[in-house]
């Protein structure tokens, strides 16, 4: 059985990168995207992703958008936020998100994540 | 020979142990503290702070054997940069073997920094298989890991350092490598669960004037106990192992040596003894290093050599002093029965010190040895416990058969304050020899008395003397007269019948033998 597909979208290379490598070892088929527009022409072009994980910084308003439109489309996605900074844990709630997640984010955490949605309890 | 000379050879007790089953520092005197060097196989921490001279300290642990497998592991400094270092120390790092594992320069340029996992998640397990499998490769005997801290930072918490550390010295074990992992402590990155995993922990301290080694643990083995100064120089770190002197004997007879002066001689009960140390002292300009150089200018006369470590007085001018009063200065230095080294202020650590004096005394065959003077010592010799070291070298001295002399200036002129020190080490001295001026008759005279001698009885009274082109001289007991140490001294009313001080021909007596000095004892 081959792995969720799951899509990335962060201003951070390195971070984008870091994720695609775990996300991979856990079976995952990931993609990730440095800008909103581009996650949403691929979603738009490509069947739905199982999981988008959204890092939320250096985004604008158009993030909360964004994440509307997610919701609107039935796309389970995550918001990803820096420690110190819960009132967008509260923000990525009350726009849709399907979960949040402080900095540094666990391996662990991640990975039962992913279980989760191979094993369609996320779906 | 110097200092700096001296230090490439560190000489060894007779009581040090065989090396044979141990793994050489690459220091030889790391390997004396150590009783021979490390314990193969076996993991040690050094500790220290930026510029301490770690990284130096592993450079000449893995280059200590050239036939051996060596692997240096750096976690913080480029490999380049770390070779460009060894090579300017001149250590010959050709065969070493290096794993650079620091950040290279992408992580600055291609903003390669991350916030998304903790550090300990996603580098941790790379960075242990790259080493892994290095070590896997190259099979080292010796290996250096700098450093070791940089881990901690890659470990969520203590426990998973500890267990990480650990879990890293077992492996190396295993693959039977002796390993230096170095460690600068601070209070973001403590080693404390470090220090209780490793077989043994190196301290090294440092501030703008010294820099010195202790061993704070080494599982199975003795080792030698405090602070040894340690220097960072062009060929690396020399080490100067704390001078123990309990480690050092020779068999010598105690015997007296002459001053070739017979009433100085009958005052001393025939001179001073071999292995002692003595104490001269006496206001500024009486003749205490003229006294030490007469039993100087004797002992030539019997072949042996003297050394004069010049703390105070330029070389040059001493020698001409020499030649104002008959001490045949220049034939001494040409036969090689005395020395004189000036000794440049700050310049010398206490243990640097006492090596070279070990090499005199080793090497040379040196037999009196003065130290002009105890103020000058402790101006000049870079250290915090001047007195510990100072009675480490004359008991070291004494124990070797050495005739010590210390001269020792007293800030008083003339005065009824009898302090023979002003430094507190008078306990120091077998034998204390006073030299005083006093006045009498309008004319300033100087006196010797011994105040103190245990090797044998001494003459209790006191004596005028002089310093003259023809050397030094001695008179007869200054009988008659009271308080000569207070400088001003009275005719006694008990006395039956006054001797007064001899009294020169008209001519000048200079304070230590200046130019026109007379013979007022002829």
């Amino acid at each position: 059985m081959s792995g969720p597909n799951v899509y990335i979208v962060s201003k951070g290379r390195r971070n984008a990168q870091l994720m695609l490598e775990v996300l991979a070892r856990q079976g995952a088929a990931a993609q990730a995207f440095q800008s909103l527009d581009d996650l949403e022409s691929a979603i738009a072009s490509n069947p739905a992703p199982d999981l988008v994980f959204i890092d939320v910084v250096g985004f604008g308003k158009d993030l909360w958008r964004t994440c509307e439109w997610l919701h609107e489309h039935g796309t389970a996605f995550f918001v990803i936020y820096p420690p110190n900074q819960e009132r967008l844990e509260a923000l990525g709630s009350a726009h849709g998100a399907r979960g949040t997640l402080k900095k540094p984010v666990s391996v662990a955490v991640l990975s039962k994540l992913i279980q989760d949605v191979s094993s369609g309890s996320h779906a | 020979m110097d200092a700096t000379e001296a230090s490439k050879e560190i000489l060894m007790p007779d009581s040090s142990p065989r090396t044979a089953d141990r793994l050489s520092s690459g220091i030889a005197g790391l390997d004396h503290i150590l009783q021979g060097g490390f314990i193969p196989g076996k993991a040690y921490l050094v500790r220290g702070g930026p510029g301490a001279g770690k990284t130096t300290l592993g450079f000449h642990f893995l280059t200590a054997s050239p036939g051996d497998k060596t692997l240096f592991i750096s976690l913080g400094e480029a490999a380049s940069q770390l070779k460009e270092n060894a090579i300017k120390q001149n250590l010959a790092v050709d065969n070493v073997e290096f794993l650079d594992v620091s950040p290279d320069k992408e992580f600055f340029t291609d903003n390669e920094s991350y916030d998304i996992f903790n550090p300990a998640e996603v580098e941790r397990a790379p960075l242990v298989e790259e080493i892994t499998a290095k070590v896997e490769e190259c099979k080292p005997k010796r290996v250096v890991v700098d450093s070791i801290t940089q881990l901690r930072y890659l470990s969520p918490d203590a426990f998973q350092f500890r267990k990480q550390v650990l879990g890293f010295v077992r492996y190396l074990d295993s693959q039977e490598a002796t390993v230096l992992l170095t460690s600068e402590s601070s209070p973001e990155a403590p080693d404390n669960d470090v220090r209780f995993l490793v077989d043994g922990i190196l301290e090294i301290e440092h501030d703008e004037s010294r820099r010195c080694v202790t061993v704070a643990k080494f599982r199975g083995s003795g080792f030698k106990k405090g602070r040894h100064d340690m220097e960072l120089g062009p060929t690396g770190a020399v080490i100067y192992p704390r001078l123990m002197p309990g480690e050092y004997h020779c068999d010598f007879a105690g015997e007296p040596i002459s001053s070739g002066i017979p009433d100085l001689d009958q005052m001393l009960h025939g001179g001073l003894e071999r292995g002692t140390t003595t104490i001269v002292s006496g206001p500024s300009g009486v003749g205490k290093t003229t006294f030490g150089l007469q039993f100087m200018k004797e002992a030539a006369g019997r072949g042996e050599r003297s050394v004069v470590f010049a703390f105070e007085e330029q070389r040059n001018i001493l020698i001409e002093r020499c030649r104002a009063i008959n001490i045949p200065v220049d034939r001494m230095i040409e036969q090689g029965t005395l020395v004189i080294k000036e000794m440049e202020a700050l310049t010398s650590t206490a243990d640097q010190f006492a090596e070279e004096v070990r090499h005199e005394v080793e090497r040379n065959g040196t037999r009196i040895v003065m130290l002009d003077s105890i103020s000058g010592y402790q101006l000049t010799i870079r250290s915090d416990r001047l007195t510990q070291h100072m009675h480490a070298l004359c008991r070291y001295l004494m124990n070797m058969g050495v005739t010590v002399i210390l001269p020792n200036e007293i800030d008083t002129v003339a005065s009824a304050d009898l302090r023979v020190t002003n430094t507190g080490i008078s306990y120091l001295a077998d034998t204390i020899v006073l030299l005083r001026y006093f006045e009498i008759g309008g004319t300033m005279q100087k006196s010797v008395g011994i105040l103190k001698k245990r090797t044998s009885n001494f003459e209790k009274s006191i004596r005028q003397f002089d310093i003259t082109r023809y050397g030094l001289k001695v008179g007869p007991p200054l009988r008659g007269l009271q308080g000569i140490l207070s400088g001003t001294p009275q005719i006694s009313e008990t006395a039956g019948e006054v001797e007064p001080p001899v009294q020169g021909n008209g001519a000048t007596s200079a304070p230590n033998g200046g130019n026109g000095a007379h013979t007022p004892f002829a």
